[in-house]
């Protein structure tokens, strides 16, 4: 009868506790497949779209939440906000912590919403903690189910918004098509990879490197498609972040492989 | 006499803790192209001018090497024996064998230090860097040129967007 109990207990507070923390429930596999990259490498001078083979992966169902990423750091101690140095993270580091401690946080309804201001250094530092890996560029893009019209959608929507608009909690997310939550419409989030966008060092604009040839492959901006605003303002601002830099609305989710 | 011992402790400790925003924080392990492995912090040159490029790299790269030589000799021979140039490998790939003969195809010195890494390692140093990188299809790799100066605590002095501009470093070295 006792064993009874405790089995219902550990049922339930794995129901309870199960958005968060890195049990196998929550990842979610992603097939995998070939894809055409939104944007072209443009290698070997060819401007015609290639298509790139992603390996199948998992993906974190959810964003990193705030108390997902205080635990982390608990045992973590070089990641906390009077700890981290300047090489790794802006001053706005965490900054939506201030004021709570630890053991508060725990308790705060704020640990159910997914981090934010934290940089590519954490995110990277708390994925790798994690026995995984931020996914790159083409596995969140394909986990994103991105090209999905309904997807563009959400991203339209929520870009139209003003920015006051308030972040929901991690339990109030929904899934797309392949499972995911959230993972449209809600934050930006870090990829492994963000400083993989040749926009701007483009042969073009370096007048001393006149030959695309020269430039060892080459900047691209051939896009897939080139009326897809919520891809070009993705990968707009991936290009423009900093692997320090942090953003109230910029977090991430890990994933890794199978 | 204790409290003295742990206050001459903690001087010494500050006096020698690298600066919150050095590069020499990462404890990243490279392989240099005789073999030997270093983290960076282990650099000597009162400057150090760091360039991502990789060996089989087929323009870009001996561009880039082309002009850090023209910084290289821009330099009075005094500010020239602070200058070392930090060269690292964007390709995991590459081997020390590999780094020793592009060493030796372009002509360096011994102030020339080539270095291979891990995936993880390149990825962090690039980011730390504000350089861009993607590994192409066909193997070859698009990156930008840009290049870091750093002084001899692993702080950036400067970053040039193009190597181009490498030139321009040289009003930084003191």
């Amino acid at each position: 009868m006792k064993l009874k109990y405790y089995f219902l207990l550990f049922i339930l507070a794995t129901f309870v506790t199960g958005k968060t923390g890195f049990t196998s429930d929550n990842w979610v596999l992603i097939p995998g497949k070939k894809i055409t990259p939104f944007l072209n490498d443009n290698s070997n001078g060819s401007s015609n779209s290639k298509e790139v083979e992603v390996k199948s992966f998992k993906i974190a169902k959810y964003a990193t939440s705030n108390l997902d990423f205080n635990n982390f750091i608990k045992n973590n101690s070089k990641w906390m906000k009077k700890n981290i140095l300047k090489l790794f993270a802006d001053d706005n580091y965490l900054q939506h912590w201030q004021g709570l401690n630890f053991g508060q946080l725990e308790k705060h309804p704020e640990n159910d919403y997914p981090v934010v201001n934290v940089s590519w250094f954490a995110a990277n530092a708390f994925c790798s903690d994690q026995g995984g890996r931020l996914p790159t560029t083409l596995e969140w893009e394909l986990a994103a189910d991105s090209e999905n019209q309904t997807s563009i959608k959400i991203i339209m929507d929520w870009y139209a918004k003003t920015s006051n608009v308030m972040i929901p909690t991690i339990s109030e997310l929904r899934p797309n098509e392949l499972g995911v939550f959230g993972i449209n419409g809600v934050i930006w989030e870090w990829v492994e990879d963000f400083n993989s966008v040749m926009i701007t060092t483009d042969s073009r604009n370096n007048p001393d490197n006149k030959v695309t040839g020269l430039f060892c492959g080459g900047g691209s901006l051939n896009a897939k498609d080139s009326s897809n605003y919520a891809a070009f303002m993705r990968f707009a601002f991936r290009n423009s972040l900093d692997g320090r830099y942090t953003n109230g609305l910029l977090g991430f989710r890990c994933a890794k492989d199978i | 006499m204790i409290i003295k011992t742990v206050i001459t402790f903690l001087f010494l400790t500050n006096l020698f803790a690298l600066p919150s925003d050095s590069l020499y924080n990462f404890e990243h392990k490279w392989i240099s192209q005789d073999g030997e492995v270093v983290e960076l912090k282990k650099v000597t040159g009162k400057y150090n001018v760091l360039a991502l490029i990789y060996t089989s790299c087929p323009a870009a790269c001996p561009l880039m090497i082309s002009d850090l030589k023209i910084l290289d000799s821009k330099l009075s021979k005094a500010l020239r024996q602070k200058v070392e140039y930090l060269l690292i490998s964007i390709d995991p790939t590459d081997t020390p064998e590999n780094l020793k003969k592009f060493h030796e195809k372009f002509f360096l010195n011994k102030r020339w230090k080539f270095f291979k890494g891990d995936e993880n390692s390149i990825r962090e140093l690039a980011a730390a860097t504000g350089y861009k990188y993607k590994k192409n299809q066909d193997g070859s790799y698009s990156h930008s040129t840009n290049v870091t100066l750093l002084n001899k605590d692993g702080q950036i002095v400067k970053t040039v967007e193009f190597s181009s501009e490498a030139k321009n470093l040289k009003s930084f070295i003191k």
